[in-house]
This record gives structure tokens, sequence and C-alpha cells, in this order.
């Protein structure tokens, strides 16, 4: 006799797969119409000379711009610049929020007032976060090279010098973003069993021993989660460090999108353009396939 | 019955998918609507629609102020978008493309004339009956002239590059005016700075701002970066004399954005800098001055003309469906009153009247430099390619500022770059 814990759910009749299919119609007519036609056409153009204004109709040359941009040492450059951005900023802002979470959940008061505040950064537009620290960190009225100095410490021209420039941009990144990892990771905390710690206790553990064994693999999901979506985000990141320092001093903060946008957008010549975002899409793809397919097997 | 409810939901979710794209296309603000319905309009018409494309800033706040009268004499509403540089260049562009434009009057930056001119951006003016009048200053009006001298932009804003400078720092070296050789300039700023104040500060940063920063000492040193043949000329002695003069000045003083530059000079913080005038214009009674470009290289060099234009002109887009109206604002915007009147709101002229005129030189007295800096200033070169030359050159003399290399291989660097983009 069959086991009915183990019997096998019939295969869907007929009409039920019509009904699925009419169903995820309307939404997989979005996803042709947003992003299969114009990563096509995106396609297409990256192997064209497209300039936005030329009177003369674009012409199709091959792989010319894709050969152009990797024999470029300014993308080549801009590739590595923004692998180390976005380790760094994936892996800090994961870790911080980690720390974060967990410490807010520890409170025993205040803690409402605190996770506000905390959130606070993450609210503001990536614009205006600029901005403000491009005010702040003023090599002529700065209020941090004003505190520096008044403690005997050196200034630094923060956004125009080759030392200091990635990790100031880094650094206001992980200001922003870190928050994001918090939300998701302190959410996850609720979720974890505190019969869990209270064994753990009862067995004579100690604080940093529960954090390793018991709230660390509990977030497992969620911290590789974390890491993904500020990789794919960090890996794209355009509008600080076009305002900041639009990729200077010296191409140092030049990562793929600000080259995209310095060589091909500004310059209305598209389908070079076209061919350095192909080149990061399949890049995104990649780093990110990685990621999903651990979480899936997770 | 199950099928019949399941396949209407089908249909009735495409449906609102598809109104709500077409919908939104047609509900979202259209100015080619507006403006189509401006087009010729009668007496007892809607009023017509204008709308400037304006570069953010005293550039844009002196339209502003032009706005009102015109708008009533001539039952029009104007509507103005400021944006920045590189905004506009790309937004005028972009709808230079559609049949229908989007806009009527655009500020015209003298480097983009070239590329804009061979690509259809812009209308023929003189083709409408407009022509220059005698009272722009000479040399200003061939940056918004074809090759056969039809008007395509008519000269709007007098930016020229000056040198600034403040003078209580100067005083206290003995001096009322900065040197007039770049030598001197920099041995005052070594001086200034070993005493603990800023010597020279610089913008120095890839593109256009490291270009335009360098190109006053290649200028004064007898060189270009395009010559009359459109060659390249950056690999030179002139450019490496520029260059390396440029990297000495930035080591006695600091690297600073635009707006730090104008605050720090103004408040001793820096001595010397390069300016424009739409970015800031001394009053009476301020501590900084307007001095013009320094024009050679040692006390006992050749002069040259080392000023570079930043002139903005205005134009009528080619796909404007208001030129006859455009047209009319520009000739009110770009008279000799208008420009008297709007002087106050940080206009430079460009013509020679208001620079006669007493009240204009007692409400600002540094136009009297600008005046003089107006009637020697240099083109930037007139190529479609210039974008490219300023991304391509600016990354390379960004590098050598920033020590990524040295001066000779930056130069060779930008040389063949740089030919590469005008071989395209």
């Amino acid at each position: 006799m069959p086991n009915t814990a183990t019997k096998l759910k019939p295969a869907p009749r007929r009409g039920e797969r019509w009904f699925a299919h009419k169903m995820v119609a309307p939404t997989v007519a979005v996803l042709l119409v947003m992003s299969a036609f114009s990563i096509a056409f995106t396609l297409y153009y990256s192997i064209t000379n497209y300039y936005y204004i030329s009177k003369d109709p674009a012409q199709v040359i091959g792989l010319k711009n894709y050969i152009n941009l990797f024999k470029d040492p300014y993308f080549r450059s801009a590739m590595w610049n923004t692998v180390k951005f976005t380790l760094w900023c994936a892996l800090l802002e994961t870790g911080l929020g980690v720390l974060i979470a967990v410490f807010v959940n520890s409170l025993r008061r205040g803690r409402n007032l605190v996770r506000t505040l905390t959130l606070l950064p993450y609210l503001l537009p990536p614009v205006t976060a600029a901005l403000i620290w491009q005010v702040m960190l003023s090599n002529n009225y700065g209020i941090i090279n004003q505190l520096l100095t008044a403690a005997g410490l050196p200034a630094f021209n923060w956004f125009f010098d080759t030392r200091t420039a990635m990790g100031v941009i880094i650094a206001i990144d992980v200001w922003q973003c870190t928050p994001f990892c918090f939300l998701l990771l302190y959410a996850a905390l609720q979720s974890i069993p505190g019969e869990q710690y209270e064994a753990a206790r009862i067995d004579g553990t100690g604080r940093l021993q529960e954090f390793f064994y018991i709230t660390l693999p509990n977030l497992k999901g969620t911290i590789v989660l974390c890491l993904l979506l500020r990789t794919i985000d960090s890996f794209r990141m355009f509008d600080k460090i076009n305002i900041l320092t639009g990729g200077g001093p010296a191409n140092t903060t030049a990562t793929i999108t600000q080259y995209i946008y310095t060589y091909g957008v500004k310059s209305l010549k598209f389908g070079f353009a076209s061919a350095g975002a192909i080149v990061m899409a399949v890049l995104v793809l990649i780093l990110s396939s990685f990621y999903i397919k651990r979480a899936l097997q997770s | 019955m199950k099928k019949i409810v399941s396949v209407l939901l089908a249909v009735l979710m495409m449906a609102a998918l598809l109104a709500g794209c077409s919908g939104g296309s047609s509900s979202a603000p259209a100015p080619s609507a507006g403006a189509g319905s401006a087009a010729g309009a009668g007496p007892d018409a809607a009023p017509s629609k204008l709308t400037l494309v304006l570069r953010a800033g005293s550039y844009s706040d002196v339209l502003k102020a032009l706005a009102p009268a015109f708008e009533q004499e001539h039952n029009c509403t104007i509507e103005i978008l400021d944006l920045d540089f590189s905004d506009m260049y790309q937004k005028i562009a972009l709808d230079s493309q559609n049949a229908q434009g989007a806009y009527d009057v655009i500020m015209v930056d003298g480097s983009w004339f070239t590329e804009f001119l061979t690509s259809g951006v812009l209308s023929n003016l003189s083709a409408m009956g407009y022509e220059l009048d005698d009272d722009f200053i000479e040399g200003t009006t061939k940056g918004g002239l074809d090759e056969g001298g039809d008007v395509y932009c008519v000269p709007f804003f007098g930016n020229v590059q000056l040198f600034y400078y403040n003078k209580d720092v100067l005083a206290k070296y003995g001096l009322d005016a900065p040197p007039t050789d770049w030598q001197s300039v920099l041995e005052l700023a070594q001086k200034i700075n070993a005493d603990g104040t800023y010597g020279f500060l610089a913008r120095a940063q890839a593109g256009e701002n490291i270009v335009t920063d360098v190109d006053p000492l290649v200028l004064s040193a007898g060189g270009q970066i395009l010559d009359a043949d459109n060659k390249v000329t950056i690999d030179t002695p002139e450019y490496k004399q520029a260059l390396e003069t440029y990297l000495k000045l930035i080591e006695a003083g600091q690297i600073m954005n635009k707006d730090d530059i104008v605050a720090a000079v103004n408040n001793g913080t820096a001595a010397m800098s390069l300016i424009w005038p739409g970015w800031y214009t001394p009053g009476e009674g301020e501590p900084t001055s307007f001095a013009l470009m320094p024009n050679r290289m040692t006390p006992d060099g050749e002069e040259h003309d080392s000023a570079w234009y930043g002139l903005w002109y205005l134009g009528v887009t080619g796909n404007s469906q208001n030129q006859e109206l455009a047209l009319e604002f520009i000739e009110y915007a770009t008279s000799a009153e208008s420009e008297i009147a709007t002087v106050q709101y940080g206009l430079t002229p460009i013509r020679h009247s208001p620079y006669q005129d007493a009240s204009v030189l007692a409400q600002s007295p540094q136009l009297s430099i600008v005046y003089e800096a107006l009637k020697s200033g240099v083109y930037r070169p007139a190529v479609p390619q210039w974008t490219d030359i300023t991304n391509t050159l600016g990354t390379e003399l960004d590098n050598a500022a920033q020590g990524a290399k040295t001066v000779e291989q930056a130069l060779a660097d930008a040389q063949s770059a740089c030919e590469a983009v005008m071989a395209r």
C-alpha cells in the first residue's frame, strides 16, 4: 500500500496549465517590453557606430566597439576599480549591518529610537547624501578638516587626492547603505527562536559563542541576500562618483558606469556606450548568478 | 464558467496594461502639444509658450528677469529650464532628434557650436531675417556664424577667462595688481604659500576643467592644442613648458572645485586663481578683483592673447514650433537696453554700449576689465570633435597633475589619443 506521505502530487491538468500561463502572461509581456526588448536593442547598437546627433545613419561595425573597449587601459582600470569598490562596499555594509543589528537587538531601552536614527542615512536621496558630504569634506570650509586641524591632525584634500578619493567614496556609500543591510538583518534576527539562546545559556555558552554558533548560522540566508543586493547595487553605482569626483583624480575612482558616461553617453557615442553597458550587464550577471546559486542551494 | 472568467480576467489585465502604457505617454506633460498649439496663434487664441534651456546661475537669472515683460507684450508664457553644463548639452542634443522639439531658445556654449551646427541642431537666423549690428564686440560674434557668415547663434553672455586675486593678500607683498607673466605669478605663489596661505588655486579636474586651466599658459607660451589646419600640437615644447609651470602652481597652492575657489580667494585663504565672470563678479568694496590673464611666460617673453572665450550664445532649435517668437525673444534679450538693465542680475555684456554706460560701470567696476578681456579673447578650436578632445586631453592632464604619469608621458599619450579622435 503506498505511503500517503510520499504519494506524488498529480500532474496539473491541461486546463490548469493554461490558466497558469494566462495569469503570468501580463508579467511576461511587461518583461519582454521593458527588459528583453531594451537589451536586444542595446545589443544591436553595441555593434554599430551610433552617434546620436549624426546626420549619417548608424552603420554596423561588428565587434569594433568591444575591441576598443578592452584595448583602452582606462576601461580596464575602471573594471578593476569597480571590483575593488564593490567588494569593499558589499563586505563592509553587510558586516556592519550584522554588528549593528545584533547591537540594536540587544538593547533593552531606546531600541525604537536607535533603530529609527540608524535608518536615517538610507532615507536620503543619494544625490543629497553626496552633496552633504561634499560640503563636510570641503577643503575650504569643511567641518571634517576643521576638526582634524583643531585636533592637530593633518587635513586632506579628500576628493582631489589619489590616496583618499576612493576610500572616501566607499565610506560615504557604507554610511548610506549599511542601514539597508541592518534592516534586513534586524528583521531576520526577530525570527530566530529564543529557545536556542536559552538552551545555549543553560549549557554555559558565552555571548561570543552565541553569536558565532547561533546568530550567524541563523542569519546565513539573509547575509547572502544582503551581499547579493549590495554587490549588484555597488557594481552599478554612478551618482556619488559623478557628483563628487567625476571619476578622478587620475581615474582612481572611475568605475565602469562612470567610464561609459564619460566616453559614451556624455559625447553621445551611444554605440560605444551600449557596448560598455552590455559588458557591465554580463559582469553583473556572472556575479549575481554565483550568489543566487548559493542561495538556492542553502 | 471558470474558463470564461479566467479568460476575461487575463484579457482585462492585458488591456489595463496596454491602456496604462499608452495613457502614460499621452497624460505625461507634452511640451510638443503645448508648443504646437502656440504656433501662429491669433489674437484670441491661447497664449504661445516658449521653452528656454539655460545654464543655471547668473545666466538664467538674467533671462528670468527679462521674461515677464516679454510675456506681457507678446501674449506668451515662458518656461525656463535651469540646468548644469553637461545636462544642457545632453538634453539639447537628445531633443534635437525629435520631429517636434520641446525647446525653443537654447543657450549654446561656444565649444558646442560646431558640433550642433554640423548636426542641424540650430536654426539659421539669417534665413529668418536676423542681422547682427555693430554694437556687438568684434570677435565675439564669430563663434555663432557658419563658414558663409550666416548667423546661427547670437552672443549673449560675455564669459572670458580672467585672473582672480585677493587684493589684501597681494598688498602684504607690496603689490596692487598681479604680475603679467607666469614665471612671476609662480614665484609670488610660492612665496605666499611658504607663508601659510595658498598661493594659487587650480581646478585641475579631468575634462574641460583642467584643459581650460592649462590653456592660458599654453597660449602664453605660444602653443595651442590644434593648429590652423586642425592638426594636434600637444606634444610640443610650448605645451610642456606650460604644463610644468601649471604643476608647480598647484604645488604652491591647492586643487579645489569652483565654488571653493571663489570662497577661498574671497576670504583670503588663497591669493590667486583663474575665474570666469559667470561664476562670480566682485562688487564694490570686496577684497577680490579681476585682472587680465598673464600673457607671457617670462617678464621679457613674447606676448600672446591668452584668455579663452567661454561665450554663451542664444540660438533657436531647428525643431522649435515657435521659431519666429523665439527669434524675437533673442533679439529682445540681446538688445543694448536689456543688457544695461540686467547687469544688476549678473550679466556680463557683450556689446560696446553697456560698457560705455556710466551707470553700468558704477554697479560693477570690474566690468571694465572684462571689457578689455573680451576685446582680445581667443576662441577654443572649432571642431565637432571638441567634446572628445577635452575628455581625452583632460584625462592625460589629470594624470600628470596627480603624478600618475610624467609630463612627457602624459603629453605623448594625449597627442596620440587626440590624433585618433581627430582621425575619426
